[in-house]
């Protein structure tokens, strides 16, 4: 069953041109997104993760620039649009959720304008109308009395709070994709765990495709559907979540599933990634991880960080990958 | 036997302080903490745990003296802090030291790792002028760092190099007891592996008791021997790792617990088991603190605050036990 592809990007390039050189934040990142789909993207900080996000939107500032690439929605590409087309799609079919509600929300406006403006400028409500949408948004993210909670301004509300209002912001125009940088991170665990089923139930509802970047692969593998895993701005694998969770195949993938501590399994001692992420301004050759890697053969320095397709859906960019596909056609074959 | 004592521990903060508040009689106070006891074997690790507000780390911090205890005692090797003298307490102060939790605010920027490291052994007077470069060399040695980083700034590492430097210092005191304060939550998970790895090593080399204070139960999970619930300034849950992770009691550890992203290959469908949010530090509620989230309160739980009490090898506040 294959559903509408919404989302289409290819190769994009995300460079910052600072004094001390150009960082490559991202290298060439490719994926797809369907219709109703949750694609987790997981990294480190410093992985890509979030820029690709905000390039997504194009929300790339100087000395930010998208270099190269394609982000096709819907057969149109988002980076060949104009500022007009481009706010269009901001906030209309595409919105954003972001890491710090507090940063996010306007502080010196109510909560209510700042709903009311998201319908008024983008679906044209009249002012009326745009009050009734917006308290009926307020009740969905679970607000309760939400035509006092209008007037109210954003430090008069809890953490947990402010985030149900910010997906709310988000929801207002009923986009077909949302990109969630973050949301639960400032959050406690419990108002993290409400806040995750909230966005989860009203996505579902109304089959919105989902990107949710985070830092926590646990956390994304409770919700996602696949899972892309970000080092060093390269995409370096990404597949279904149960084959990417169960057979991670990218030596990354897993030390760092390993070097989460599990609930139920009793270990000593923690298996650990030695060493440090490069500098995103001095990137090594071939594998950005070799340096890192303790599977590490003569091949790495040259890879060119290509995805190879393991099995189908499933790929990682490692040249032991090469390895386990030809394993896996000769068990076949 | 008990190297640390805590009884009846509160520490309340004023929210108006000055003149406007004096003169209209206005004390709103944050009650961080509201009698807290517990005891730490010596070798021991002990994990205070709960969200942001419960007063974990307003704990660690009047233990060290950072903060003055509004109401309680605080004991250690079986002697009060309290009656002790100035000398004595300067003396404790090598005995007791702290992790924090942000190696990016804990290291002054405008020193270099030598100089950070060597303030307090000469503060202290832990070894002769003469020593003090191989006892330097030695720490970075124990904390996994190189020796040619001595004369760097801080600026120039990484956070979990950073935290390394942070450990030296507090290993510098040759100290038998640690707070260590979320000291890995500013890392990434990778990272996170190995500063956890050495914390276990060190302790194992030179015999520390540790309070660990963290939001992240896996990590306390791994870390711990005995493990304390808070929730606004109780505690809920205390006894051995083993009985409350296997087995949690009292309905906030459990809904907290079940809150936990786990790595799974399975979609969740059931997510908020706790509704609602913690009440206001300042005007506390009456009764059980958590009454107003728990979905087994009775009228008893809205009148009285409950006392710990011994159910199956651990201690619990709760009306329904």
């Amino acid at each position: 069953m294959q559903k509408e592809k919404i989302l289409e990007v290819n190769n994009l390039r995300t460079h910052f041109n600072t004094k001390e050189g150009v960082v490559k934040a991202v290298n060439g990142v490719s994926f797809n997104l369907h219709k109703g789909e949750i694609l987790g993207i997981v990294g480190e900080s410093g992985a890509g993760k979030s820029v690709t996000g905000f390039s997504l939107l194009r929300l790339i500032d100087s000395p930010g620039e998208i270099v190269e690439g394609e982000i096709k929605y819907k057969d149109t590409d988002l980076l060949k649009m104009n500022k007009k087309e481009m706010n269009k799609i901001r906030g209309e079919k595409i919105s954003m959720i972001f890491q710090d509600p507090m940063a996010s929300l306007n502080p010196v406006l109510t909560i209510g304008r700042q709903l009311m403006e998201v319908l008024q400028f983008h679906l044209n409500y009249s002012r009326k109308e745009a009050k009734n949408r917006a308290i009926e948004l307020l009740e969905m993210v679970g607000i309760s009395s939400p035509e006092t909670r209008l007037k109210h301004y954003p430090n008069q509300l809890s953490g947990g709070m402010r985030q149900r209002v910010v997906i709310a912001i988000a929801l207002a125009s009923d986009p077909e994709i949302i990109i969630a940088d973050e949301p639960t991170t400032a959050l406690d665990v419990t108002i993290q765990a409400q806040i995750i089923g909230l966005m989860k139930n009203l996505i579902k509802d109304r089959q919105t495709s989902l990107i949710f970047i985070t830092h926590d692969l646990a956390l994304v593998s409770e919700i996602a559907d696949r899972i892309m895993v970000m080092y060093a701005g390269d995409v370096i694998e990404h597949g279904r979540k149960s084959k990417l969770i169960s057979n991670p195949v990218h030596p990354y993938t897993k030390g760092l599933i390993k070097s989460i501590p599990v609930m139920d399994r009793d270990q000593k001692r923690l298996e650990q990634i030695k060493g440090l992420m490069p500098s995103p301004l001095d990137l090594p050759d071939g594998c950005k991880f070799h340096s890192r890697c303790s599977r590490k053969s003569h091949r790495c320095r040259n890879y060119n960080n290509e995805l190879i397709e393991i099995e189908k859906n499933h790929f990682a960019t490692c040249s032991e990958a090469r390895q386990i596909k030809n394993d896996l056609i000769a068990g076949v074959g | 036997m008990e190297l640390l004592q805590v009884e009846h521990l509160k520490k309340h903060f004023s929210v108006n302080d000055g003149f406007w508040a004096n003169l209209f009689n206005n004390d709103n106070q944050v009650h961080a903490v509201n009698g807290v006891s517990f005891t730490i074997k010596k070798g021991e690790t002990l994990s205070l745990v709960g969200e942001s507000g419960c007063g974990k780390s307003t704990i660690g911090r009047t233990i060290l003296g950072l903060y003055e205890p509004t109401e309680g005692e605080i004991s250690y090797d079986g002697k009060k802090i309290n009656d002790m003298s100035t000398k004595e307490k300067f003396g404790l102060k090598e005995k007791m030291q702290m992790i924090f939790q942000d190696p990016f605010s804990s290291l002054n920027p405008r020193q270099k790792v030598k100089d950070i490291i060597k303030e307090p052994i000469r503060t202290h007077n832990i070894v002769s002028r003469e020593e003090e470069d191989d006892y330097i060399l030695n720490l970075l040695d124990k904390v996994g760092l190189d020796g040619s980083y001595l004369n760097r700034y801080p600026h120039q590492f990484s956070g979990g190099q950073r935290q390394r430097i942070g450990i030296a210092r507090s290993l510098s005191m040759e100290p038998e007891f640690i707070v260590a304060d979320e000291p890995i939550s500013a890392l990434d998970v990778s990272i996170q592996a190995q500063i956890l790895n050495l914390l276990m090593d060190l302790q194992d080399e030179f015999d520390l008791t540790y309070l660990f204070i963290a939001h992240d139960l896996s990590v306390v999970k791994h870390i711990s021997d005995r493990v304390a619930i808070m929730y606004l300034g109780k505690v809920f849950e205390i006894g051995d790792k083993e009985k409350i992770f296997s087995n949690p009691i009292h309905p906030y550890t459990k809904g907290l617990f079940n809150s936990i992203p786990e790595l799974t290959t399975k979609t969740k469908e059931e997510f908020s088991v706790l509704s609602g949010d913690v009440p206001d530090p300042i005007e506390l509620p009456g009764g059980c603190f958590f009454h107003s989230r728990c979905k087994y309160a009775e009228d008893i739980c809205l009148r009285e605050k409950p006392e710990l009490k011994k159910i199956e090898g651990r201690e619990v506040a709760c009306h329904l036990y």
